[in-house]
């Protein structure tokens, strides 16, 4: 038994998560709950000095975004601000919970 | 007077200044990330350099090829790779006006032209890396020329 449930990490999409609109290359609208999180790294790509750069991700609920795939846009709400994205790596975690990483737009 | 090969870079930095898709984003020797705002920017470092001795008697002349790496960040949603192609063009027109770098060398020449990329932040990342090669001529004992 894993030690959070899916009903666990749905109370704390609810409480903590923002609704979110994605679409979808055949331009259906999907609408779903998941928590916006853009934590800064350091990327090294080559050079001598890294890249500053935030990584934008989405946590939210796996059959709640089942139709949406890599390119696919989503607009989220950033700091009340819709901002729009697009989908690069869907990454289920097998449990439920499916991580969205994006690309701003 | 500096080392002339600080003289050099520093010629690298200015010519490689004001370029059409870089501006002011050109730096000597920058050892902190590359964030936002000054992007797409060049790095300029000196990474390697080498002596022969043409002469026998002392003070000797001093053959010396002096290898620059000329590091071109990107970060765009897309075409990023040609936007380093087209910065890689800007620099390497810059750099032609003149291979004397200012009186202080022979000779400058482009040897090579290397890419990574990467995708885990916010819009892909590009680094293009040009060594470049300056030839120049110093004095034993007098490395300032």
């Amino acid at each position: 038994m894993a030690v959070e449930t899916l009903d666990d990490r749905t109370l704390l999409l609810a409480d903590f998560g923002v609704s979110c609109t994605g679409t979808t290359s055949g331009n259906a609208t999907v609408t779903f709950t998941a928590i916006y999180d853009a934590q800064h790294a350091l990327e090294e790509a080559g050079g001598f000095v890294a890249f500053s750069l935030d990584q934008p991700r989405l946590t939210c609920v796996t059959s709640q975004v089942s139709a949406l795939a890599e390119g696919d846009t989503v607009t989220v709400p950033v700091n009340s601000v819709n901002t729009d994205y697009t989908i690069r790596v869907v990454m289920p975690d097998g449990t439920g919970i499916t991580e969205l990483a994006l690309e701003k737009q | 007077m500096s080392h002339i090969r600080t003289r050099i870079r520093q010629n690298l930095v200015t010519t490689l200044t004001g370029l059409d898709n870089t501006g002011s984003n050109c730096f000597d020797t920058r050892v902190f990330p590359m964030h936002s705002s000054v992007l797409p920017g060049i790095c300029v470092y000196t990474v390697n350099e080498t002596s022969q001795y043409p002469s026998m008697r002392p003070p000797r002349t001093l053959q010396k090829r002096l290898s620059a790496r000329i590091e071109v960040y990107v970060k765009m949603t897309s075409t990023y790779d040609e936007m380093v192609d087209q910065i890689s063009a800007d620099i390497e027109e810059a750099l032609y006006t003149d291979l004397t770098r200012g009186g202080l060398a022979i000779d400058t020449r482009v040897i090579s032209f290397d890419t990574d990329f990467s995708a885990d932040g916010d819009q892909p990342v590009m680094v293009g890396r040009l060594t470049c090669e300056v030839h120049y001529l110093a004095v034993e004992g007098s490395p300032e020329g």
